[in-house]
């Protein structure tokens, strides 16, 4: 099991009123699987993604990354963790404005002190296109170039799990299909489990199934 | 579109942003406002007591004895006004302690009963009555201040030696209010009745002293009729040597120290109103940057670009106008405890004042130097095509680079105005802007210098983690890919390191260039030799082991004309002068001491034409040398004929050279000096320096030289230093305040800079963690890089502060440069503890981001 999440609930305040967003969750991803989670605007797509990822504390309930209980790390064990098993995929791109596309996908094997990082971080460039991109800065790049480059960068890691926030939403129809496309065939191709909050129908149909969020609860 | 709207609806979506704008030209105006608080009240204080420090209504002065007809002009001028009269007059001599074979030289005052008309002499026993049976008047007594009591170590009734006069020590001054600001007169005060004075026979051919009759009037006088008096008798005497002076001229004379002390401070306030202005140009264009979209949105929607550039610009004069009050309001709850300070360092007493309306000059220009910093990102702005800044927001055009250049000078011109504004001097606010704009250049030449070396080493590298570790590596390249914020970061933390370094520095070159180890420099300067009397005293010291040098004759005389066109001297003191206007009035006005000699001495430096033996002059002139500041001052050039009248005898010169003279030798020297031949017949005393004595053979010889020539006055070179040094260290002290004020201003605009940073980085921050970085590895790689940054800028900021240093050391006092590690290392590492402050606040912030918020909607 990749991924394995049993009775998740997170709930905010809004003003004095307790909101519940996420109410006794479960959700079991096997390697290799991809898995759409759609639901309407405040459902909780992102908030789920973000306790995925370990990015945000649940109120209770567990979640396990490659058999690894991800409640019991604080944060520095926690970042460690997602450096090693996640590779995040955001909507807003997310690329550090100071590195160049190529030191961009080159970061997360430096976190991890992995050796021979240039080499397999231009490798994963030209698997998105942009080995003669690899010195410019993000602000020189499309917004396309960037989501591109933001995958290389999330599969830079070689992660267990790939977590992807609307990756498309920032993108034109036809710049999202060359996306996506690419996005499925390097999860595949890698053997990793794919985690991808939308809601683009289109795009959902893709994956090997599709969950969803409603008061709380995935369901199929 | 309604302004008053969009103002308040700025503030109510940038509060932050408008709040910490707000708060930088506050902090940067009241350094200025302070600073004109100190100088107005001093001032105001000084005027409540001008009739104290003149004790008297009116009174004629001459650096020689008044004559009959002279008083009589004078009295007759004041219309049967005049109560009551004195005379005063005022010497420097030695005084000699025999019991304590102690002497030193002091300012001797005499006076006649009934002094001071207005004012006080007060001991512990109260206020001094100085009436006709005082002692002073009726016996054999001085008086003496309190610091003369202490330096000779006397007890009352000591006998004590002035001149030929053999007189007892009958009482101390505590409070003199006829004597100004403490610490700017180099001897200390002793009063001595008028009817003592033949005894001492101080007073004689060539002695210099200063004469003066006071008069009191017997009614209410209109100060026009007191100013017209003052011209009227100017005009009729027409001699330079004699001064007509006012209540107000007393209190002016002393405040000229005050003011231009407070000159200087004012120029170290500027240092904190730029370094203010640079954190508004960083906190105002990162406004703008957040406003693009939606000025690119009311753009699209038909306002034009002189609305959206008032826009704009509306919440900025906005914030300039609101931070008025606050930035006096600020200064003056600061105000008393510079007060404290200034009263510990100089005595003088401050009284609080209303607000400083000589200010109003500055604040326009003020306001021009804020706007013409921050207008060219506005321009920016409104150059960006409307359809590019709605898609990209974060980009703005550049200006072209003649608009920038432009915009640039008309910065530059507004900061040099204001800093003549501050100096009162054009050379003095010259040479400060010159000074900054070198600290700038090499701060921001550092900054880029550092970003090309740091570009080097990282080109073609393979890793992040290459060479300089993951963390500094991304470190170095924030740095180097935002040369804007790194180099804002180096100017506003450096510019406070290059005042407390120059500071630093300039003491040790001082300290250096007085310092009295060296072998030639004097340990006695005599003055008021008669001219019988140089054999015998060539004589004594041989006796005494020693000798005499630099023995250099001194003769008084007026300065006519120049080149046939007649020398005037200033009659009236305009309103607003600068300090060289007023240096140069002092000059015109001047009796002049004249002095001849054969050629230079090794103290002084040909600058230009030949020396006396070279030169060609006709038969009825002579050939003169003069000091380079003096001529210039006088507008006086090579081949100038002068024509002096040397007690009614005229002496015609041509001047063969312009010299520079090491001032700081102490040995005789003169403005002017004659080649032999024109003026040995004339009236002259002798000036003379002793070399290098021992403590105790010092202190034998002055009580000879006191006994055996009572008249010859003895300045204690070692002690004249010390006096100047401690007069140079508390000026420091109060400028060091401001340049830490500056210091402090600086951290303040950089921690406003660092919190705008981290608040735009806070994605980044997020990112990073995101990425698997830990929580600790991200704060240290925001707060190293402000390190980083800090260390750079107090190190290079320190080495551009004692630079100037050298150059002010070099071509302003003509002594030697020096250089200090420790001084450089110190103000490193005490900048590097103070930044590290509001670091701390920062990180603890960073530490605790949770990097949930790069999702949409979470």
């Amino acid at each position: 099991m990749s991924l394995s999440v049993e009775s998740l609930s997170k709930s905010h305040f809004q003003a004095t009123k307790k909101i519940q967003v996420l109410n006794e969750l479960n959700l079991h991803v096997t390697a290799g699987e991809s898995v759409a989670i759609v639901g309407k605007s405040g459902s909780g797509k992102s908030t789920l993604l973000s306790l995925l990822a370990g990015l945000d504390r649940p109120d209770t309930g567990e979640i396990k990354i490659g058999g690894e209980l991800l409640n019991a790390l604080n944060e520095t064990a926690l970042a460690r963790m997602r450096a090693r098993k996640m590779g995040i995929i955001f909507q807003q791109f997310q690329l550090v404005q100071t590195l160049s596309a190529l030191e961009n996908v080159m970061l997360p094997g430096e976190i991890l002190g992995d050796q021979d990082v240039s080499t397999q971080a231009l490798a994963l460039l030209k698997a998105v296109g942009l080995s003669e991109r690899q010195d410019h800065f993000p602000n020189q790049l499309s917004g396309g170039e960037q989501q591109r480059v933001a995958i290389a960068r999330a599969l830079a890691g070689k992660p267990e799990v790939l977590l992807a926030d609307e990756p498309t939403g920032n993108l034109d129809v036809e710049t999202g299909a060359n996306v996506m496309d690419l996005l499925f065939s390097l999860a595949k191709e890698k053997g990793t489990s794919l985690i991808l909050v939308t809601h683009d129908p289109e795009i959902a149909k893709r994956c090997d199934r599709i969950l969803k969020l409603e008061k709380g609860q995935l369901s199929a | 579109m309604n302004k008053t709207l969009w103002i308040k609806r700025e503030w109510q979506y940038f509060r932050s942003s408008h709040l910490l704008i707000v708060a930088t030209i506050v902090l940067g105006l009241s350094g200025v406002f302070l600073i004109e608080k100190l100088k107005d009240s001093f001032l105001t204080s000084l005027r409540d007591q001008e009739k104290e420090l003149l004790s008297s209504d009116f009174a004629l002065t001459a650096r020689r004895p008044l004559n009959q007809k002279e008083i009589e002009l004078f009295e007759s001028k004041l219309d049967g006004k005049i109560e009551k009269t004195y005379s005063v007059l005022d010497m420097s001599s030695m005084l000699y302690a025999p019991n304590q074979e102690s002497s030193h030289l002091v300012e001797v005052r005499v006076i006649e009963p009934g002094f001071p008309f207005y004012g006080k002499l007060e001991n512990s026993e109260g206020t001094l009555k100085l009436n006709p049976d005082h002692s002073l008047f009726s016996e054999n007594c001085l008086w003496l201040h309190d610091e003369a009591v202490r330096l000779l170590g006397i007890n009352l009734g000591d006998p004590l030696f002035l001149g030929e006069g053999e007189f007892k020590y009958c009482g101390n001054v505590t409070v003199d209010s006829t004597q100004g600001f403490r610490g700017f007169s180099l001897a200390a005060r002793v009063y001595l009745g008028r009817s003592n004075l033949a005894k001492t026979q101080l007073v004689g051919e060539g002695s210099i002293a200063s004469h003066s009759f006071h008069v009191k009037f017997n009614q209410q006088v209109a100060q026009e009729s007191i100013d017209r008096w003052q011209e009227d008798l100017i005009r009729q005497f027409d001699d330079p040597s004699i001064r007509v002076q006012k209540p107000t001229d007393s209190s002016e004379q002393v405040a000229r120290s005050g003011k231009i002390f407070g000159d200087y401070l004012q120029l170290a306030s500027l240092v904190a109103l730029l370094l203010s202005v640079v954190g508004t140009f960083y906190l105002f264009r990162t406004l703008v940057l957040r406003r693009h979209k939606d000025i690119a949105i009311l753009r699209s929607l038909g306002v034009s670009p002189s609305e959206s550039r008032l826009l704009l610009l509306l919440p900025l004069v906005f914030d300039f106008l609101i931070s008025l009050p606050m930035a006096w309001i600020f200064s003056t709850v600061l105000f008393p405890i510079m007060g404290k300070v200034m009263f510990q360092l100089f005595g003088a007493s401050l009284n609080d004042v209303g607000f400083p309306w000589q200010i109003w000059p500055s604040l326009p220009l003020i306001f021009g130097l804020i706007l013409s910093v921050l207008l060219p990102s506005i321009e920016e702005s409104l150059r960006t095509p409307i359809i590019g800044l709605i898609h990209n927001q974060d980009k703005m055009s550049s200006l072209s680079r003649v608009q920038t250049i432009l915009w640039s000078l008309l910065s530059l011109a507004f900061f040099i105005l204001l800093s003549i504004w501050a100096a009162h001097s054009w050379k003095i606010g010259l040479l400060f802007v010159a000074g900054l704009i070198a600290s700038l250049i090499l701060l921001i030449s550092v900054s880029f210098g550092a970003s090309y070396l740091g570009r080097i080493t990282l080109k073609g590298s393979q890793s992040l983690s290459k060479p300089f570790g993951l963390m500094l590596g991304l470190v170095i390249r924030r740095l180097i890919r935002r040369p804007v914020t790194t180099v804002l970061t180096m100017v506003a933390l450096g510019l406070g390191s290059v005042l407390v370094s120059f500071l630093g520095h300039l003491e040790l070159s001082l300290n250096k260039e007085f310092s009295l180890t060296a072998k030639d420099k004097p340990t006695l300067f005599l003055f008021d030799i008669q001219d019988d009397q140089t054999h015998l005293l060539t004589e004594f010291l041989k006796n005494n082991n020693t000798d005499l040098q630099a023995l250099s004759p001194m003769v008084r005389g007026k300065l006519i004309s120049i080149n046939e066109k007649i020398f005037k001297q200033d009659e009236k003191a305009k309103s607003f002068q600068t300090r060289e206007d007023e240096m140069n009035s002092r000059f015109r006005q001047r009796m002049m001491n004249l002095s001849w000699a054969e050629k230079l001495n090794p103290t002084e430096k040909l600058i230009e034409g030949v020396e006396f033996k070279d030169s060609k002059v006709a038969a009825d002139e002579s050939a003169i040398s003069l000091e380079q500041r003096f001529a210039q001052r006088l507008g006086i050039s090579l081949g100038d004929r002068l024509k002096f009248e040397v007690l009614g005898m005229p002496v015609i010169g041509k001047v063969v050279n312009i010299r520079s003279v090491k001032w700081t030798s102490f040995r005789p020297n003169f403005f002017i000096v004659f080649a032999p031949g024109a003026l040995e017949e004339a009236p002259k005393t002798w000036l003379a320096s002793i070399g290098k004595l021992s403590a105790s053979e010092k202190a034998k010889l002055q009580n000879l030289l006191s006994k055996k020539f009572p008249n010859i006055s003895a300045v204690d070179v070692e002690q004249l230093v010390a006096r100047i040094l401690q007069l140079f260290e508390r000026l420091k002290k109060a400028l060091e305040l401001m340049a830490y004020f500056s210091f402090a201003v600086g951290i303040i605009v950089v921690a406003a800079m660092a919190q705008d940073q981290v608040i735009r980085r806070q994605k980044e921050v997020m990112l990073e963690k995101a990425l698997g970085l830990s929580p600790l590895r991200v704060t240290l790689m925001v707060l190293g890089e402000f390190l980083l940054l800090s260390f750079m800028a107090f190190l290079f900021g320190g080495i551009a502060g004692g630079g100037i240093a050298g150059l002010v050391t070099h071509f302003i006092f003509e002594g030697t440069v020096i250089w200090s590690l420790k001084i450089l290392i110190l103000s490193t590492i005490g900048g590097m503890t103070l930044v590290s402050i509001p670091l701390l606040f920062m990180g603890r912030r960073i530490f605790t981001w949770r990097p949930a918020g790069l999702l949409q909607g979470a």
